[in-house]
C-alpha cells in the first residue's frame, strides 16, 4: 500500500468516525428531553437581544432585511430546530410544541410590533378612527366611510375601548402577533380532523406562520374575521363532516359520461389510483343536543362575519356552497343561510355604501386580467432593484407554497388518500376574486383565506403512511425556503409601513389643535390618520411636482375657497413616495422648501419626522 | 372525562369567573387600575366565551379555545352592535352587564363541574 492510499484511508476512517461522532451527538441531544425547550428558551433569548439592532424607521428599500442581525436568523432558526427536536419524538409532547410555535410566532411576527414604538400601518389607524368615531358617540358614520356600514367589529371595538379605559389605537400595536397565535386554534382542529399524525399536524402550523407574510393580520375587520371563519371552518370539519354525501343533483352531473371521461382522463394523466378513501379522521359522536348548541354557535360566527365585513361573507358563502355540493358537510343549507344574511344585510344596512355604486360594486365581475394587473403590474412600475427583490419574493412566497400543496394533495391521493375538504376550501376563495369589485388587494385576502388548508396539505408530505425520503426532503426545502424569504416578503414594505413616532404625534397635534371642519391636504395618502366627521383628508398628489408658480395658484385657490385648508408632510408619505412612487429620494424636502417659498404656507408644527403647515392667502408680492 | 379533567375545568371555571367579575366591577366603577385593560378584555373574550362553551364537554384543548375565542368574540359584536342599532350607546354599563351575566354562568360551571368531579370520584 503506497503512502498517498494509506493517507487516503486514514482520511476515510477520520472522517468516518467524525460523522460517527457528530451524529451520535445529535442524536443524544434530539433525544435529549430538554432539547427543544432549551432550544425555543435561547430562541426567544436571542430574538430578545437582536431587537435593539433593528431600526424600523431606518428601513431600506428592501423592509428590515438589511438590518436583521445574525442573532435574529439564529432565534429562527432554534424555534425551528427547537420544533423540529420535538416532534421526531413518537409522539411529540405537547407543551414543547406549542412553546415553540410560541417562539417561532414572536421571531416571525412579534418583530414588528416589538420593534417599533407607534403601531405601524396607515389602514389599522383608520379602523382606529371609525372605532372612536363609535366609541364616543355609538353612531357609526356611513357616508364619512362605506366600511362603516359594516361597524360590529367597530363597535365592539368601541364599546371594549370605553370599558378598558383606553383609546382604538390599544389595539393595534401587538394584534399581528396575538392573531397570528389565534389562527392557530382553528388551524389546529383542522389540521387534527384532517391529518393522521401528530407531528404532521404540528408541522402544519409552522407553515402557517412561515407562509403568513400577507400582512393582512394587522387589527382590522378582515384579520378578525378570518379567526371567525376559521372557527367555523374547524367547527364544520370536527364536528359536521360527512366523507362524499353528494346532492342528487351533484351526483347526475358528476355521473354523466362526458364529464366522467375528463375526469377519469385526468386521473390517468395523474397517476392517481381510483380506489382512494377519503383521508379525513372520522367524526366524533355527540349528543343532538350538543350539535343544535354548536350549529346554533356556528350562526351566530356567521351572522357576526356578516356584520362586520364586505368580502369575508362572501369567501364564506362560495367556501360552504361548494363543501355542500360536494358532499363535506352535514350543515347542507348554512350557505343558503349565510348568503340570506350576506344579501339582506347588503340591501338593507348597507344600502348607503351601494346606492349610486352600483358600477363600483359589481363593474368588476370576472375581470381577472384586471385583479392580476392591479395586483401585480401596478406594483412593478417605477420600482428600484432592491424594490423589485421584495416584490418578487411577495410572488414566491404563495407560489412555492400553493405548488407545495398541490404536491402534497397529490402525493397524498397517489398513495390512496384523498384529502377533498382541504382541496376545497384552498381552492373555492379563488372564485371570489371573479365575483367582486375588490381591486389588486382581493388576491392577498384569497391567499390569506386559502392559506389554512393549503398549509394543511402541505402537512400531507409528513404525514403517517405517505413520508418518504423524497417527501420530507421536499417538506424541508419548503421550510427552508420560506423561512428564508418570509422577511423579505413580510418586512419588505417596513420603511413607508411603519408609522414613525413623529407622525403620529403631528397628526395628534392636527386633532388636537385643527379647528373642526379643516381640510387636511397630503400627497400620499399614507399616514397614521383617519377621517373623522370634524376633519377630512384629501389627497393632493399635485403638489409634488408642480412648478413653483402652480404651487402658489394651488395654495391661492385652496385657501381662498377653504381658510381652513393645512398640508401635513410625513416620514411615511415620504417614504411611499420613494420606495413605490420612484420619487427622487429628497422629494418630500422640497417640496416643503418650494411650498414655504411661495408664502402661502406658515409651519404651525413640527416632530422629529412630520410638519404641519396652515395654508393662507399671501397677500404680499413675492414672486 | 376523568377526575383530571374536571379538575381542570373547575380551575378554569374560577378563574374566569372570579376576572368576569373584577372586570364587571372595574367598567361599572371607572376605576382605574393599571392592569384594567387587559383584565377588561381578557374577561370579555375568554370570560364570555367561557361562560357559554362551557356547556358542552370539549376535551379537544384545541377546539375548545377556537370555541372560546370565537363565542367571546362574537358576543362583543353582537351586544355592541345591537346597542347601536337600539341607540342606547353605554359602553360601561354594557360590559359591566355582559361580564356580570358571564360571571354568572361562569359561577354555574364551578357549581355543575364540581358535582360532576364528585359523581366522578364515586
Amino acid at each position: 500500500m503506497s503512502d498517498e492510499e494509506g493517507n487516503t484511508v486514514d482520511d476515510d476512517r477520520i472522517a468516518v468516525r467524525t460523522r460517527d461522532a457528530v451524529s451520535s451527538v445529535v442524536g443524544a441531544m434530539l433525544q435529549w428531553k430538554w432539547s427543544s425547550i432549551t432550544a425555543c428558551a435561547l430562541s426567544i433569548l436571542l430574538w430578545s437581544l437582536s431587537l435593539s439592532s433593528i431600526h424600523p424607521y431606518e428601513a431600506t428599500d428592501t423592509g428590515l432585511v438589511s438590518m436583521l442581525p445574525v442573532i435574529w436568523w439564529l432565534a429562527l432558526l432554534l424555534a425551528l430546530v427547537g420544533l423540529a427536536a420535538e416532534i421526531q419524538r413518537d409522539p411529540p409532547r405537547a407543551a414543547p410544541c406549542v412553546l415553540s410555535l410560541v417562539a417561532l410566532t414572536l421571531v416571525l411576527h412579534g418583530t414588528l410590533p416589538a420593534t417599533e414604538v407607534t403601531p405601524r400601518f396607515s389602514a389599522a389607524y383608520t379602523i382606529a378612527a371609525f372605532s372612536d368615531q363609535l366609541a364616543k358617540t355609538g353612531s357609526p358614520l356611513p357616508l364619512l366611510d362605506a366600511r362603516m356600514s359594516w361597524p360590529a367589529l367597530f363597535s365592539a371595538t368601541g364599546m371594549a375601548a370605553r370599558a378598558m379605559g383606553v383609546d382604538s389605537r390599544w389595539f393595534l400595536r401587538w394584534a399581528p402577533l396575538v392573531l397570528n397565535l389565534l389562527y392557530l386554534l382553528p388551524l389546529k382542529v383542522i389540521a387534527n380532523a384532517t391529518l393522521k399524525s401528530p407531528r404532521a399536524r404540528w408541522l402544519a402550523l409552522s407553515v402557517f406562520l412561515l407562509g403568513n407574510w400577507i400582512d393582512q393580520d394587522y387589527f382590522s375587520p378582515q384579520a378578525v374575521d378570518l379567526l371567525l371563519y376559521l372557527a367555523v371552518i374547524a367547527i364544520l370539519v370536527r364536528v359536521f363532516a360527512t366523507r362524499g354525501r353528494q346532492p342528487g343533483v351533484v351526483r347526475a352531473v358528476v355521473a354523466f359520461r362526458f364529464v366522467a371521461a375528463i375526469a377519469d382522463r385526468l386521473r390517468r394523466i395523474l397517476r392517481l389510483p381510483k380506489a382512494a378513501q377519503p383521508g379525513e379522521m372520522p367524526v366524533p359522536p355527540r349528543s343532538i343536543a350538543e350539535l343544535a348548541f354548536l350549529y346554533s354557535i356556528v350562526l351566530a360566527i356567521a351572522f357576526a362575519i356578516v356584520a362586520s365585513h364586505q368580502f369575508t361573507p362572501l369567501a364564506m358563502c362560495v367556501v360552504l356552497f361548494v363543501l355542500a355540493m360536494a358532499g363535506r358537510t352535514k350543515l347542507n343549507l348554512l350557505w343558503v343561510i349565510t348568503s340570506v344574511l350576506t344579501v339582506a344585510w347588503f340591501s338593507w344596512l348597507a344600502r348607503t355604501y351601494w346606492v349610486g355604486h352600483l358600477h363600483a360594486v359589481f363593474g368588476g365581475i370576472g375581470q381577472v386580467g384586471g385583479v392580476v394587473s392591479g395586483t401585480v403590474g401596478t406594483r412593478l412600475q417605477n420600482a428600484s432593484a432592491e424594490r423589485l427583490l421584495v416584490l418578487d419574493s411577495r410572488l414566491a412566497v404563495p407560489a412555492v407554497i400553493v405548488l407545495s400543496a398541490a404536491l402534497g394533495f397529490w402525493w397524498s391521493w397517489r398513495r390512496g388518500r384523498t384529502q377533498w375538504t382541504l382541496a376545497i376550501l384552498a381552492v373555492a376563495p379563488v372564485a371570489v376574486a371573479l365575483l367582486t369589485n375588490y381591486g389588486g388587494e382581493v388576491s392577498l385576502r384569497v391567499i390569506l383565506f386559502s392559506l389554512a388548508p393549503v398549509s394543511v396539505l402541505i402537512a400531507l408530505l409528513v404525514d403517517a403512511g405517505l413520508t418518504t425520503r423524497t417527501s420530507l426532503a421536499i417538506f424541508v426545502v419548503v421550510i427552508a425556503l420560506t423561512s428564508a424569504m418570509f422577511p423579505l416578503a413580510r418586512y419588505g414594505n417596513e420603511s413607508f409601513e411603519a408609522m414613525a413616532p413623529g407622525d403620529v404625534a403631528a397628526t395628534d397635534w392636527i386633532q388636537g389643535h385643527v379647528p373642526t371642519g379643516s381640510i387636511i391636504l397630503v400627497v400620499i395618502d399614507d399616514l397614521p390618520m383617519g377621517e373623522s366627521p370634524s376633519l377630512s383628508v384629501d389627497v393632493a398628489a399635485g403638489l409634488a411636482f408642480a412648478p413653483t408658480d402652480k404651487d402658489r395658484r394651488v395654495l391661492t385657490a385652496t385657501a381662498k375657497t377653504d381658510p381652513n385648508a393645512w398640508i401635513l408632510l410625513t416620514r411615511s408619505q415620504d417614504e411611499y413616495g420613494t420606495v413605490v412612487e420612484g420619487f427622487p429620494s429628497d422629494w418630500l424636502s422640497t417640496l416643503e422648501k418650494r411650498l414655504l417659498a411661495t408664502g402661502n404656507v406658515e409651519v404651525k408644527y413640527r416632530s422629529s419626522s412630520a410638519v404641519v403647515m396652515k395654508v393662507h392667502v399671501n397677500t404680499g408680492s413675492k414672486t | 372525562m376523568n377526575r383530571q379533567a374536571f379538575s381542570i375545568r373547575l380551575v378554569v371555571d374560577v378563574v374566569l369567573a372570579v376576572t368576569c367579575a373584577t372586570g364587571a366591577y372595574l367598567s361599572a366603577t371607572g376605576q382605574h387600575l393599571p392592569e384594567k385593560d387587559i383584565i377588561v378584555l381578557f374577561a370579555l373574550i375568554a370570560g364570555c366565551g367561557w361562560a357559554i362553551v362551557g356547556w358542552t364537554d370539549t376535551t379537544e384543548v384545541a377546539f375548545a379555545g377556537t370555541l372560546v375565542v370565537a363565542a367571546g368574540v362574537v358576543v362583543s359584536m353582537l351586544v355592541s352592535i345591537a346597542a347601536v342599532g337600539a341607540h342606547w350607546w353605554h359602553p360601561d354599563a354594557t360590559v359591566s352587564v355582559l361580564l356580570g351575566a358571564a360571571c354568572l354562568g361562569n359561577s354555574l360551571h364551578v357549581v355543575r363541574d364540581k358535582a360532576r368531579r364528585s359523581k366522578c370520584a364515586r
